[in-house]
């Protein structure tokens, strides 16, 4: 063999070795093969236990795959192939824990979108529910703005009437002859016409009634009063010397020229107009009567009293003796000037009261509440 | 006669050792379309990582792409390898998060019409006790 031919050979060999020394031998260091190994044995296990075989089984294959590569790799000693393996490894055991993540998400989200298609439809429902309601309530109120429309109507009717029947009995002077009962009457009036203006309808329709009630037993015993009062009226009104007045209790009659000035006996020209009266006392056996004299401011009060009795008892003595009924003569008394009594008139007067009593008013009594029965009682 | 022929067999024959050892190496040099290809979508992931992404997975990312970019041949397939793993891990969890995003948005949607709901049927039932109240009347 020639000497080039010798050196060709001995070239083609190192050739050919050098092409087969391993690419890594230049830069391959021990980097903590054995710990790196243990961290991506524990990424595998992990993912195990995530159940990454059942959600990513391909990449779990994979991961290892190459983490059994990598060991054998590293049983070679070529550790830097080893590192790069069980490097992808870890990799795709982090992938494959990913995925089962995702695959967990998706589950989630999934039954939470059936949660929302329930909740939806309870919404539905709820907002259905929620419009039947609306709906009834307006009806309600609707129902409720009519009844209050007929309530406050019939209210004010029945306020209107009772106002009637009590200008009626007014008119019939129920405010003098029968005050308690008018103002009993006149108050529930205006308890009713309170509640209404307060919108409180249902009581206001309640005391509207009783004030109708109230307002027309009024009037009936106003009317009866003042039938009894007119008729007792007009035959008083024609004495001569009279003056005629309606009272609460009935009438009263005032005479001025019955006595003399400081006299102690009946003048003449008064006998007449005591007959008449005596006649009509005597048509009306139902009567009550009291006498009370008045005198002028003459002398000293004492000497006022001493006469007015005086003038009283002959009064009295005349119409006892004129057929009057001593126990229907309540009193007979002299007052004076009125000092005494608290009332100074300072004028001769003969005041003569007749008390009428009134059944209507004394029935009407008995059938009041008791709180209103206790009003009228003081 | 024979020098010539001699040599221009050993030069041939050295080539033909030298394409041999090079094709050999030449394995280890992966296609830069699809390191570029790669380098695109992990660009474009990057861009738009959610608040809460694993950010330890971008490093290694980038620690990987500029160790791919320093190498010149014998490593690079390798490398590549792991980047393409690792680009694929990140687009997992680029994933795992936009999942996590759309769950929390459910669950703040069931909350919303829970919430609703109650306020429904409180309005009902405020509504029903004014109609029995009114009802009474």
């Amino acid at each position: 063999m020639s000497h080039y031919s010798q050196n060709f050979l001995i070239c083609s060999i190192l050739t050919i070795l050098a092409s087969c020394i391993p690419q890594n031998i230049f830069y391959d260091t021990n980097v903590g093969y054995d710990q790196d190994l243990l961290r991506t044995y524990e990424q595998l296990e992990q993912a195990k236990q995530e159940g990454a075989k059942r959600y990513a089984p391909e990449l779990m294959a994979e991961a290892e795959h190459f983490f059994a590569k990598s060991k054998h790799k590293a049983a070679d000693g070529k550790n830097l192939d080893a590192k790069e393996l069980y490097t992808i490894s870890q990799i795709k055991a982090k992938h494959a824990r990913s995925v089962t993540r995702i695959a967990n998400i998706n589950k989630e989200i999934n039954n939470q979108r059936k949660l929302l298609m329930e909740l939806n439809t309870t919404k539905s429902v709820h907002e259905s529910e929620l419009s039947h309601s609306v709906v009834r309530l307006e009806h309600l109120k609707d129902k409720i703005a009519v009844s209050k429309g007929i309530l406050s109507s019939s209210s004010l009717d029945n306020i209107d009437k009772a106002n009637e029947l009590l200008d009626e009995a007014k008119n019939l002077h129920a405010d003098i002859v029968l005050p308690e009962l008018y103002r009993n009457a006149e108050q529930k009036l205006r308890e009713a016409e309170y509640s209404l203006a307060s919108e409180q309808y249902d009581p206001a329709l309640e005391l509207s009634k009783q004030a109708i009630e109230l307002a027309a037993k009024t009037l009936e015993a106003a009317k009866q009063a003042y039938k009894s009062r007119a008729e007792l009226t007009e035959k008083l009104t024609p004495i001569y010397g009279a003056d005629v007045e309606l009272t609460s209790d009935g009438v009263n009659v005032v005479f001025s020229n019955i006595f003399a000035p400081r006299g102690e006996s009946i003048i003449f020209e008064a006998y007449p107009s005591i007959d008449a009266l005596i006649e009509v006392l005597k048509e009306h056996a139902e009567l009550d009567l009291s006498l009370y004299i008045y005198s002028n401011d003459f002398a000293t009060e004492n000497m006022n009293l001493d006469l007015t009795n005086k003038q009283a008892e002959i009064l009295k003595n005349y119409l006892l003796s004129n057929g009057i009924a001593q126990e229907r003569l309540a009193r007979a008394e002299g007052l004076g000037s009125g000092v005494a009594s608290g009332m100074k008139v300072d004028s001769r007067r003969v005041l003569i009261t007749l008390n009428i009593e009134t059944p209507a008013y004394e029935e009407l009594r008995q059938t009041l509440d008791p709180p209103l029965t206790q009003k009228l009682e003081y | 006669m024979y020098n010539t022929i001699s040599y221009i067999v050993k030069i041939a024959f050295f080539l033909s050792l030298l394409f041999i050892s090079l094709t050999t190496y030449a394995k280890g040099i992966p296609d830069k379309t699809d390191f570029k290809e790669i380098e695109r979508s992990y660009t474009f992931a990057k861009a738009n990582l959610p608040e809460n992404f694993p950010h330890e997975e971008i490093l290694i990312m980038d620690s990987w792409i500029e160790e791919y970019k320093s190498q010149r041949t014998i490593n690079r397939n390798v490398i590549l390898r792991k980047i393409s793993v690792q680009l694929s891990f990140i687009n997992s969890l680029l994933s795992e998060a936009s999942k996590k995003e759309e769950l929390a948005r459910l669950n703040k949607l069931l909350d919303d019409i829970e919430k609703q709901i109650d306020d429904l049927v409180k309005t009902n039932n405020k509504v029903m006790e004014k109609i029995n109240n009114l009802e009474n009347q």
